[in-house]
């Protein structure tokens, strides 16, 4: 009995140590990215990521598909505006979106959340950009330390609004997704977060959305409709204003009916006082179709505001362009 | 001897655990969930935005939902819901709802219904999006003393 169960543990340990052995090490490495300053809204921008790998193969040969991804703008619609090709030592191709329902292996997430969780949404301090997951047309072979170069570009049709936002990239294989590190430091899949992008020359009538720069004032959720309930924070510290000693702040709202008529709520009271959140930064939920009162059969389009003192005599505006803030009810875009 | 003894045990202990299953078979047969009450006037006590609570951001005390014995609904003030006006109200099933339908003179709502008891006392629950369908809203409704 005590022999057949050394000769079990020896077994086991064969067994995994066969499995060691033909462990393969993909290695994907990303050199760099080509991301243009800026591009015009409604046209077309390439983004090129420059990568390669370097399998470590100890059993043969192996097939691998190439996964990419890209970090864009929910508004851009990247994942039916967007052409992804590739050039590489083993030949060209394009890249088709990953099929919904597909799973990461490594975390069994859908591969756009698995990408959220692995990566989040680099220096972007707003939550409106997706993670958009392309899969190669073909396997490729994968031989052991033979160096595979290869540029995934993404030609895509900017959405039709000004923004400022950081795109991200990355590429690994279907196999192995967001495996950990082989040994600690053979990586399966490589990412990078671009500076700055600008869009220009979109419609000007429709908010700037700077995902960026910090912002005096901003709207939760990014794209709501008047029955939803909006925050707004008000970022008293980041630069000097009317108000800097104050501490009881209150915010005067109007908004826009799609008939082009207006309804303001100007009040100084507790229901458009804003709370503390330490810091010098504020907040204020409201349900803006209540604060305004808008009619049944009416809808707001947009709210322009500004955030007073408790006298109504010293206001704050967007110091960029020196009007009122003003926030746009949206779905899409 | 001791073979006798211990089987007589066996036979004891199979016949209380068939005793035991077949009243245990009786007691599951009559687990039949009491339909259920709604009616009552109804206040929310936590609303959660995108997954972000923002109970305390808000004035939601004077925003009641009446469900009125007669299955007609009213609601007391005004505030963001899935609907505005009075109307009707029906579960999908009396015992195990899961639906609750809201219908009045311009819509017909159907929300997904959850009727928990937390702290020992039934919460009403909806999960819906009243605004852009991205903006996912979880209310909570206690009964209004």
């Amino acid at each position: 009995m005590k022999r057949v169960c050394k000769l079990d543990i020896k077994q086991v340990l064969l067994f995994f140590g066969v499995i060691i052995i033909l462990f393969i090490s993909a290695c994907m490495y990303m050199t760099g990215i080509t991301v243009p300053l800026q591009g015009t809204a409604n046209d077309s921008a390439t983004f090129t990521m420059h990568c390669y790998a370097q399998p470590a193969l100890t059993d043969g040969d192996q097939q691998a598909t190439l996964v990419a991804g890209f970090l864009a703008p929910k508004g851009w619609n990247a994942a039916q505006n967007t052409i992804v090709t590739y050039i590489s030592d083993k030949g060209n191709g394009i890249m088709t979106l990953m099929p919904k329902g597909s799973k990461d292996p490594e975390t069994k997430l859908e591969w756009p959340d698995a990408a959220k969780q692995k990566m989040g949404i680099g220096g972007n301090l707003i939550d409106d950009v997706e993670w958009v997951i392309f899969l190669g047309d073909r396997a490729v072979t994968a031989s052991n330390q033979v160096r595979i170069n290869y540029d995934v570009s993404f030609k895509v049709k900017l959405g039709p609004n000004n923004m400022f936002v950081k795109l991200g990239f990355f590429n690994a294989t279907l196999r192995y997704g967001f495996a950990a590190p082989f040994n600690g430091q053979n990586p399966y899949y490589a990412f990078k977060f671009s500076d700055c992008f600008q869009v220009i020359g979109g419609d000007p009538n429709v908010d700037l959305e700077d995902m960026c720069n910090p912002q005096m004032s901003t709207v939760t959720p990014v794209k709501s409709l008047d029955n939803d309930i909006i925050t707004l924070t008000f970022d008293n510290g980041l630069e000097s204003t009317a108000l800097d000693n104050e501490s009881d702040i209150y915010v005067c709202v109007t908004g826009y009916k799609t008939n082009g008529d207006t309804l303001s709520y100007y009040k100084i009271g507790p229901e458009n006082k804003l709370n503390p959140l330490g810091g010098k930064k504020y907040r204020i939920d409201f349900w803006p179709r209540g604060l305004l009162k808008v009619g049944k059969n009416e809808t707001l389009k947009r709210l322009v505001y500004k955030y007073y003192d408790v006298t109504g005599t010293k206001a704050v505006i967007n110091t960029h362009t020196l009007t009122p803030f003003q926030y746009t009810f949206k779905c899409t875009n | 001897m001791k073979n006798n003894i211990v089987k007589k045990i066996l036979y004891a202990c199979l016949g209380l655990y068939i005793i035991l299953l077949s009243s245990c078979q009786k007691d599951l047969a009559k687990l039949v969930e009491s339909p259920k009450d709604i009616s009552g006037s109804w206040q929310i006590v936590q609303l959660i935005r995108n997954k972000e609570d923002i109970t305390p951001n808000l004035d939601l005390s004077k925003f009641r939902i009446v469900f009125n014995a007669d299955k007609t609904f009213t609601l007391q003030d005004q505030f963001s819901f899935v609907v505005s006006d009075p109307g009707t109200y029906s579960l999908d099933d009396p015992n195990y709802p899961s639906l609750l339908k809201l219908q009045t003179p311009n819509d017909t709502i159907g929300l997904n219904f959850e009727y928990p008891i937390i702290n020992g006392k039934r919460q009403i629950r909806f999960s819906i999006s009243q605004g852009c369908q991205g903006n996912n809203y979880e209310y909570s409704f206690l009964k209004a003393q």
